[in-house]
């Protein structure tokens, strides 16, 4: 298959990525690969936005295209999307006490354009909450998203959490947010922060080995 | 010197005696710390639930007796106000569901922050209104052309009606001395839609609808100017934000075409009547900084952890845009008082050398801010910020 559905995605040409994938559908191409290429297109788009090329309405667009791209081999696609093409479960919220969520959305659909299950905890999510969703979900990746400086503390007790509730071994703890710093994930002791959301994804990419 | 002659003296380049101080929002955990005393003043949901319970005017007293107090106490030089609710306000309170989350006539459910106290948006209903039809494109941009006409002669209100109340009281107890700045509306990104998505793609689907959105609020912007020249303050702070932590929100390109245009004719508007117009913009701004130098007065909300380093904005802007901030809203809250002390060693040494420097928080005086590190402000302000201000000294 050529790359010029992933170009065509990249591009944000909405009306050529899904006159593509129809001809490839047509074509026979299996649903999975044509959904792969799709993906890499987003892969690219996050980069575009790191590169401060493409910004928070292009990466809404471009959600929105998949979207509807994966809507449309849902039915084609052996088993469900939710199995096919995942490159593993992330589960991510923005801290009890904080309700932003721009970031954490905007790094949610990069996560899910590139092929992760996301599981959307929401805004003022308690540390109860995250615990149970990593284990409801065996998820592999964490992602805490804290906007005010006041949060931290918040940032720091769901990682504790996840420590006393046996997990924080077995996940990856990715933090991320406006005010949020390298000195901030040492104090909160999460693994990894990302200064943007395209870090965030790239990270994630690096820990299920899919780069 | 007057503190409003010090801050005339930083917006006109010129260098004062010592460095102005202001904010443009402080919580009630800073008045209650500096002044000894509890207050209703920017308290969250103690304030909510005062105008629910129909104590207005016990609000409103607050804000004028402790904004005065504050300002005095930590010997600031901008005082800043905002209209309040008129007189007789009392909504009809949320319903309560349990001890932190409530629901309003609508279904949408909203939650008051462990950390801040704030009534927040938790779970509000929205429906997707996109893809639009030709027809309702067409309903649309005839509808806003409509109201653009209307706007010449939309009343602006009355200055002198009960919602300028905490405005007028400290005009008349601090203007002779003070700079008195009132927060106003602003223009940010023209979006519309059902949905949070759907405002930031309808910059790219229907870029003409936005653009027309965009002067409308920007023509009503112009026309309630001399609303506030008739309060009589000093200056205006429009506080739209134009980017996140680590870009513009939408491209430079957006900002120039659908904008840009307004926030200079706000300004134009603004100076015609003698008013200064200092623009809070937090986040990152450098694909913008020429535009916010070439039209605003000050800029505030520098965003250091944002990437807008004080000591690169005033090589690129120095003499056009005055600097307000300096220091990190970050480690007034979480940081030590030496945290401070770097961060007013750096504004001081690099922004405050031939005026056109206010110090200030990156942000705002918040929920969280320790009592020693705003002192330690203080300190470095009162020692540290006499002019003429050797940058050698901070090297």
């Amino acid at each position: 298959m050529s790359e010029k559905i992933s170009q065509a995605m990249s591009d944000l040409n909405e009306d050529m990525v899904k006159k593509l994938v129809k001809a490839e559908i047509e074509a026979g191409t299996p649903a999975n690969q044509i959904l792969k290429e799709c993906q890499k297109g987003m892969v690219e788009i996050g980069k575009k936005y790191e590169e401060g090329v493409y910004f928070v309405s292009e990466l809404m667009y471009a959600g929105e295209i998949m979207k509807d791209i994966t809507a449309e081999l849902e039915p084609l696609l052996k088993g469900d999307v939710e199995s096919e093409s995942k490159l593993g479960t992330i589960v991510i919220g923005t801290v009890k006490g904080d309700i932003h969520d721009l970031g954490k959305d905007i790094v949610i659909l990069m996560l899910r354009g590139v092929g992760f299950n996301v599981i959307d905890l929401g805004v003022d999510v308690s540390t109860e909450k995250f615990v149970d969703a990593v284990k409801e979900n065996k998820a592999s990746i964490v992602g805490i998203s804290v906007f005010l400086t006041s949060a931290y503390d918040s940032a720091k007790a769901t990682v504790d959490a996840l420590e006393d509730a046996g997990l924080r071994e077995k996940v990856s703890v990715m933090i991320g947010g406006g005010p949020v710093t390298e000195l901030v994930r040492q104090n909160t002791g999460c693994d990894f922060y990302g200064k943007d959301a395209a870090a965030g994804v790239e990270y994630a990419m690096d820990i299920v080995g899919a780069k | 010197m007057l503190p409003r002659e010090r801050v005339f003296a930083a917006l006109e380049h010129r260098e004062p005696d010592r460095i102005p101080w202001g904010e443009h929002s402080i919580d009630y955990n800073v008045y209650e710390m500096v002044l000894g005393r509890e207050t209703l003043v920017q308290s969250k949901i103690r304030e909510t639930k005062a105008y629910w319970d129909g104590r207005r005017d016990e609000v409103v007293e607050h804000y004028k007796r402790d904004r005065v107090d504050l300002i005095k106490a930590l010997e600031m030089d901008i005082v800043f106000v905002g209209g309040v609710p008129g007189k007789g306000y009392q909504p009809k309170p949320m319903k309560q569901l349990d001890d932190e989350t409530y629901e309003d006539d609508n279904g949408n459910i909203y939650r008051v922050s462990a950390i801040t106290g704030d009534l927040m948006p938790y779970k509000i209903k929205r429906n997707p209104i996109f893809p639009l039809s030709d027809e309702d494109i067409k309903n649309r941009m005839e509808s806003l052309e409509k109201q653009i006409e209307d706007v010449e002669n939309a009343p602006i209100g009355d200055p002198n009606s009960s919602g300028w109340e905490v405005v007028h009281h400290v005009i008349k107890e601090m203007k002779a001395t003070h700079f008195i700045l009132l927060l106003v509306g602003d223009l940010g990104f023209p979006g519309f839609g059902g949905t949070e998505e759907e405002v930031w793609m309808s910059l790219l689907e229907y870029p003409e609808i936005c653009k027309k959105i965009g002067e409308l609020q920007g023509k009503r912007l112009v026309h309630q100017v001399q609303l506030y020249a008739q309060l009589g303050v000093d200056g205006i702070m429009p506080a739209g934000d134009l980017g996140s932590s680590t870009d513009l929100l939408a491209s430079p390109k957006i900002y120039r075409e659908m904008v840009y245009p307004w926030h200079k004719a706000h300004v134009q508007e603004a100076h015609k009547y003698g008013l200064k117009v200092l623009k809070h913009c937090c986040g990152h701004t450098w694909p913008v900084i020429d535009e916010l130098a070439e039209v605003y007065d000050a800029y505030e909300g520098i965003q250091a952890s944002g990437g807008m380093d004080i000591k690169l904005l005033k090589e690129r802007v120095a003499g056009k845009l005055c600097l307000w901030g300096g220091i990190w809203h970050e480690h007034i809250i979480s940081g030590s008082v030496e945290d401070i002390r770097n961060d007013a060693r750096h504004a001081f040494g690099n922004a405050a050398p031939g005026g056109g420097y206010i110090m200030g928080s990156s942000h705002s005086l918040a929920v969280g801010a320790k009592y020693e590190n705003i002192m330690e402000m203080k300190r470095c302000r009162d020692e540290w910020g006499v002019y003429p201000i050797d940058p050698k000294r901070f090297i």
